[in-house]
Parts: structure tokens; sequence; C-alpha cells
């Protein structure tokens, strides 16, 4: 395991003074930020099999990229492919529990599998889009006279030219984060081949889903006895489909939609899978992780003078982290247990638990 | 006077910082901001960037400003040492800093930050001075 983690770390670049491995250029930029997981795919970083087992194929349409400022692809530019750091990982996990056999079967998973889970996102590019159009929302805002409960939630009337470009710039940073985990995913894949001697095909590896977890969607959904065409904006929401679903492919429109649910690095995540419960009660939307219970300050203060590394080692993870501190923030008492979590989205019906994944090896930024 | 302190914010880095002039108020903020992303005691001053902003109130000023230096770690890796306030006068600000790119072989890598938010914001007159309340995304 430490040599597996040890090669993952070094493939895939993570933390503070990072630098991705892909050279881009601005038109390539663009590229990536018009085409999602497809460019990547495109690219030969995985197949096109990857796009199927992706959120909205990995691409949302229509991105007008002038109105992305120069910040922003400076900012991303350097940081394609790369995992970052904060609660950003990338995890060798196991299927310790089964919860329900037929999905588990329809997304390939099966009682002590071996499984990896990679949660990052569209880095510094989808921050300074958030920096530079919270400037703009705010004059709209202000214009459109909607009083605001916090300047963070600046906001403008869906059908304005301001809420139009930010739209284009949000699904241009989706598109970023897919291409993003889809490089990841492919240089993980490269790292497992390489370590155990075999190709991905030859290991069995494959997508099991990619699932945004901070995204807003334009969606159909049932108010009242009306069928209405809505923004729905999961942040720390995860989308969470029923079986029939028209926007599900194909692979999994018999199932329903695979929920990827992170945990924290000492205990489980999961996988969900999504119901009709859920566009009856939460438009579509469940849970996104387990959350955290203590702040970074006080979980590194938790952690003074203990070896948080040797720790998760007596009970069998192998950790590697980039930044100081990071590995005392993301301890597992700084979560809420996300076996509780997930029991209270099951119990509810807005998603259904599908396998519990524990964690061997973990890699934090 | 303690330049700058986190704070316990759920999720995110909270950051108050402490100034006896408004000017002061925003070196040390670049300060408390470098003092997540490394040890800036390692930090040498061998280079020198300028800083030029104007905006329409001196609290979205100070979200500029630590919001440029995030951009620039972020594209020039640039990390800074000592701030010089060159100029403030509520809506616009010049600043030098001095600095040196960040290399994973000198320096030790903390947490990178995404963005200073206006979440919480607030600056407040006190009587030794200002105190100015930050949430960054992280």
């Amino acid at each position: 395991m430490k040599d597996l983690v040890g090669v993952l770390y070094k493939e895939v670049p993570s933390g503070v003074g990072s630098h991705g491995r892909l050279k881009l250029n601005s038109d390539d930029q663009r590229r990536v930020i018009v085409k999602g997981a497809r460019w990547a795919v495109e690219q030969d970083f995985g197949s096109p099999e990857d796009l199927e087992k992706t959120e909205s194929g990995g691409c949302m349409g229509d991105v007008d990229t002038s109105v992305v400022s120069d910040k922003a692809y400076e900012r991303g530019r350097a940081q394609q492919g790369t995992l970052g750091s904060g609660n950003h990982f990338m995890e060798i996990q196991y299927v310790s529990e089964v919860y329900d056999e037929q999905a588990a079967n329809a997304f390939g998973l099966y009682k002590d599998q071996v499984t990896v889970m990679i949660h990052t996102g569209s880095r510094g590019f989808g921050h300074q889009v958030c920096t530079d159009f919270l400037s703009s929302m705010n004059l709209a805002s202000r214009k459109y006279e909607i009083p605001l409960a916090d300047k963070e939630l600046a906001c403008a009337p869906f059908n304005t030219q301001e809420a139009q470009d930010y739209f284009s710039a949000m699904k241009g940073a989706a598109n970023y984060a897919w291409a993003n985990r889809q490089c990841v995913m492919h240089w993980c894949m490269e790292s497992l081949s390489k370590v155990f001697g075999s190709s991905p095909q030859g290991l069995g590896l494959g997508l099991v889903y990619d699932v945004a977890h901070n995204i807003a969607k334009v969606e159909m959904h049932n108010v009242g006895c009306a069928s209405k065409r809505l923004v729905v904006h999961r942040k720390g929401a995860t989308r969470a489909l029923p079986a029939g679903h028209p926007e599900l492919a194909s692979a999994y429109k018999h199932i329903g939609q695979p929920v990827l649910i992170p945990g924290d690095m000492g205990r489980a995540s999961f996988v969900l899978v999504g119901t009709q419960g859920a566009m009856q009660q939460t438009f579509g939307s469940t849970c996104h992780g387990a959350g955290r219970v203590l702040s970074r300050h006080q979980a590194i203060k938790k952690a003074k003078g203990r070896a948080i590394w040797r720790e998760m080692e007596d009970i069998g993870i192998t950790v590697m982290s980039a930044g100081r501190g990071t590995l005392a923030e993301e301890m597992s008492e700084a979560y809420k247990d996300v076996t509780d979590v997930v029991d209270v989205v099951h119990e509810a019906g807005i998603s259904k638990k599908v396998a519990m994944l524990k964690p061997i090896g973990v890699i934090k930024g | 006077m303690l330049r700058y302190e986190e704070i316990d914010i759920a999720g995110d880095i909270g950051l108050k910082v402490h100034g006896s002039s408004v000017e002061e108020l925003f070196a040390n903020a670049a300060l408390g901001l470098y003092s997540f992303i490394t040890d800036t005691d390692d930090v040498n001053g061998s280079t020198t960037i300028t800083v030029d902003l104007t905006e329409e109130t001196t609290e979205r000023l100070l979200i500029a400003w630590l919001n440029e230096l995030i951009y620039l770690f972020d594209v020039d890796g640039f990390v800074g040492k000592t701030v010089d306030i060159k100029g403030l006068d509520g809506t616009h600000l010049r600043a030098e800093l001095r600095g040196e790119p960040f290399d994973l072989q000198r320096h030790n890598p903390g947490i990178l930050i995404k963005a200073a938010t206006y979440h919480r914001l607030s600056i407040e007159r006190q009587p030794q001075g200002y105190c100015a309340t930050v949430i960054c995304d992280v």
C-alpha cells in the first residue's frame, strides 16, 4: 500500500505549490472550457465510455468563452490536472458492505473489491470566476433591487444578461472540473497499472460515476400540478436522479444515478443511488458529504502533539499529505460520522444506500 | 498588538486582523493571508511587485486586495514577506510587496486559499486602531 500511495502521490500533483503536468496554451484552455471531460478523452486521458458514466456527459453546452476573465484563464492554466488541497483527496478504498445487490451489480461494485475515490474540482479557475462575478453580481443585485442576506450570496434574475454571463462562466468552470477529474483519474489508473504490472483493462479498472457537488442546472421539476423549468443550485448537495430519468445515460437508466458521498479519511465513504423520493422532496438532490463538526482551527488544536498519520497507520490506513496541518484538519474527529448522515438521507428516501467504501490508502493535498 | 489571528469558522478559515491605521490593517491582512500558505520566516524578499487597485468602498478594497494576492500566488507563486502600503485613500490602494516565488524545496506548504469572501466581512474602528474580520474559502 505504501508503494502504491507513494506512486499516486508522485503522479498526481497535489497541495500548495504543485504544478500540473499539462501545459495548456490559451486555445487549449478554451477547448477545455467548452468541451469538458470530452477534451480530456480526446487527449487520450481515459476512454469515451467514461463520458457515459459522467454527469451530463462531462460537459455543459453553450459556453461563451469570452465571458471568462483573463485572470481566470491564467489561474486555471497551471492547475489543470491537479488535486488541490484542503478537503480534496484521492483514496484507495475497498467495498466493505453492500446494501443493494442489484444496484451494486449495475454499478460494477461487489464486496471486498478495491475502489478509488477522487474528490477535486475546478481549482483556482472556478474560484476566479466566482470572485470576478461576485463583483458584477453585487451591482446587479442593486440594479434589480434584490435585498441580500449576505453579500457573498449576490444574485440576478436568471433571464438577465448578468445572470446568463455568469451561468456561461459557471458551465465553463464545471467543464474544467470534469476535465480535471478525468485527467486525475487517468493518471491514477496509469499508476495502478505501473504498480501492479498490468493494463487498466487487465486490472478491471473502469469509472463508476463522476458527479458534481457544487453546480447549478436547468431542470424540469413538478411544482404543484405543473411541470416547470427550474434552476436547481446544488451547493453542498449532490444530484440523485431516479431510474428512468431522461437525463440519465443508458448505462444507469434502469437503476438510477450513482451518488458518491465522501466521508472522512479514517472511517468510510458511500455509494448511494438516486430515487423518485428525491424528485418529490428535494428537486432530485441528496447530501454531499459528512460535513465538519470541528473547525480547521479546532481540529489543529485537538491534534497537537499527536501523529495523525501514525494513528491512521495503526488502523490500517496509509496516508500521505502535502500540506503542513492538512492531516490534523482532515482527521476523522473533525467530521460527523458519514454513516449517520447517509442513514438520514436513506430513511428520508431521497437516495438509497448501495455500498460502503472503507479507506486503506489516502492522499491529501 | 497582535497583527493577525486565525478565528474559528466551520469549514473555512477566518482571519482577524489588527492595525493602528487602515494602511497597517491592509498590510497585516496580507501577511495573515501568507501565513496560511507557508511559514513567511523562510521567505526572502528578492522579488518586488506592485499592486494598484480601485474599488467602491474600503471593505470591497480589502477583499479585492486579498483576492489579488491569491491570484498572484496561483499564477506566479508569489509569496510576500514585507508589505509597504504606498497609498490608501479608502477606495484606491497602491502597495509594494517584497517576497519571492514559492519553492517547495525551501518553503513549507500550508493550505491553498481559494478566495477572500464578503461573508461576515467587517472593518471596525476601535480605540487602539482598526480591526477587520475576513472569511476565506479553502
